[in-house]
């Protein structure tokens, strides 16, 4: 293009013999955008939030109708469960002032126990007879239900906000934030599925992989849902804990090494759990490491570093990668095709890094539903 | 939501015997939980347990 025979008067079309409407063309979305611009992009992003908002509406209903249904018409409730479960899906939990964080963990635990006690003996009132298999259950569907509620709510506050005070910033950040929640969603909605029939999930392989240790050895409770057994390998001790199986619960881990530790200290302690994979790194892939490999509030995480550093117990980690929506819902083929691989990732571990007659402490974490042990 | 955009989950268990290492794979049961032992072994009367249980999911990624 040659410059020097550039026209500006043309290119706006303001010539003598330009037309008037072709001017109005180019001026009119000028202005257009120069005043309205953030308002037009406002309307866009808002429009498709509103769409995810929609779509946690429904997900919300949904999972609330599918487990008011199973609780009727599986487990035969003394009475309509209904309105007693709406009070339920309203229950809100108030974290302890962290302003001094000193001591924080012990109340966060007994606010956590206190909560799930509580909802247990709510849960059981509903029946005349059921298992711990059912409630525990029962308990994580009443999760899920209370979860995707929340993400509802939060969401359409902060969208209904930012409509109000016309708040482009707050528009831009939950645009960012909404496709984690509704993959988060997505996965606690299929997640349903696989606990009413008490199909074992992702989140369940390192369970999966110490309970496979433990078949016909001896098995103890050591704290609330969680057991242990001891066995051997290559003149070394192992102590195998996980928690109580075929439950849907993740058990009182922290709680019960505690224990352990206090009888039989062990030399190296090795945890094996899902962990949620970075995009672009394979499902069911294994990686080793060194700390604690435990999700959740982090208090049992805490409990198990504290006895560890205060017995001078080296702890080495293998994870399990996988997505939410893989951690969350029914365990896949690949996820639990490599039990056996990290079983011998394990026995590896303890030859390598231990001798004779030292001891190693085993433990699965994650949610044993579907799993024995 | 369209038949294309929902995801189909089948559920199957897998079962083996401990002495003869024999797999089948079946569809999954209701009460079917891992390493529960299920029976025996049609081929060596060995133990047969259920070493696993896994879905297979059709539809949109």
């Amino acid at each position: 293009m040659d410059i020097t025979t550039f026209n500006l008067d043309e290119f706006f079309g303001m010539s003598d013999d330009s037309n008037p409407l072709m001017m109005l063309i180019w001026i009119l979305p000028i202005i257009l955008f120069v005043f309205y611009g953030q308002r037009i992009q406002l309307m866009v992003s808002s429009n498709e939030i509103k769409k995810s908002i929609e779509k946690l509406e429904k997900f919300q209903n949904e999972t609330k109708t599918e487990f008011i249904d199973y609780i009727k018409n599986t487990l035969n409730p003394i009475s309509d469960p209904t309105k007693k479960l709406e009070r339920f899906f309203e229950y809100f939990t108030i974290m302890p002032v962290d302003l001094d964080p000193n001591g924080i963990i012990p109340k966060i635990n007994h606010l956590i126990h206190s909560r799930d006690d509580f909802t247990r003996m709510h849960v059981k009132s509903l029946f005349s007879e059921i298992s711990d298999f059912e409630v525990t259950k029962i308990h994580n569907l009443l999760e899920i239900v209370t979860t995707l509620q929340l993400f509802h709510k939060a969401a359409r506050h902060l969208y209904l906000t930012a409509k109000k005070q016309k708040n482009f910033p707050l528009i831009l950040s939950l645009q960012m934030m909404i496709p984690f929640v509704m993959e988060e969603a997505e996965a606690l909605k299929d997640a349903i599925t696989a606990l009413k029939n008490g199909q074992p999930i992702g989140d369940g392989i390192g369970p999966m992989v110490v309970g496979g240790m433990m078949i016909e050895k001896e098995k103890q409770k050591i704290s609330f849902q969680t057991v242990w057994s001891k066995s051997e390998y290559n003149g070394r001790k192992l102590l195998l804990v996980k928690a109580e199986g075929p439950n849907a619960t993740v058990g009182r881990l922290g709680e019960g090494i505690e224990k352990i530790i206090t009888h039989d200290k062990p030399d190296l302690m090795i945890m094996i759990d899902a962990s949620l994979k970075l995009e672009g790194e394979d499902s069911a892939s294994i990686a080793r490491g060194f700390g604690a490999a435990m999700g959740g509030i982090g208090t049992d995480r805490f409990q198990i570093e504290d006895v560890a550093t205060k017995n001078n117990i080296p702890i080495l980690a293998i994870v399990i990668k996988q997505s939410i929506y893989e951690a969350l819902t029914v365990m896949t083929k690949e996820i639990a095709d490599q039990a056996s691989s990290v079983r011998e990732e394990i026995y590896d571990m303890v030859q390598e890094n231990t001798k004779e007659n030292q001891t190693v402490m085993i433990v699965g974490v994650g949610n044993t539903l579907g799993v024995l042990q | 939501m369209k038949d294309s955009e929902k995801k189909f989950t089948t559920c199957y268990t897998v079962l083996e015997c401990k002495s003869c290492k024999k797999s089948i794979t079946r569809k999954f049961k209701s009460g079917d939980i891992v390493f529960n032992k299920i029976g025996d072994c049609d081929d060596c009367n060995g133990i047969l347990i259920i070493e696993k249980i896994f879905g297979e999911t059709i539809g949109p990624e």
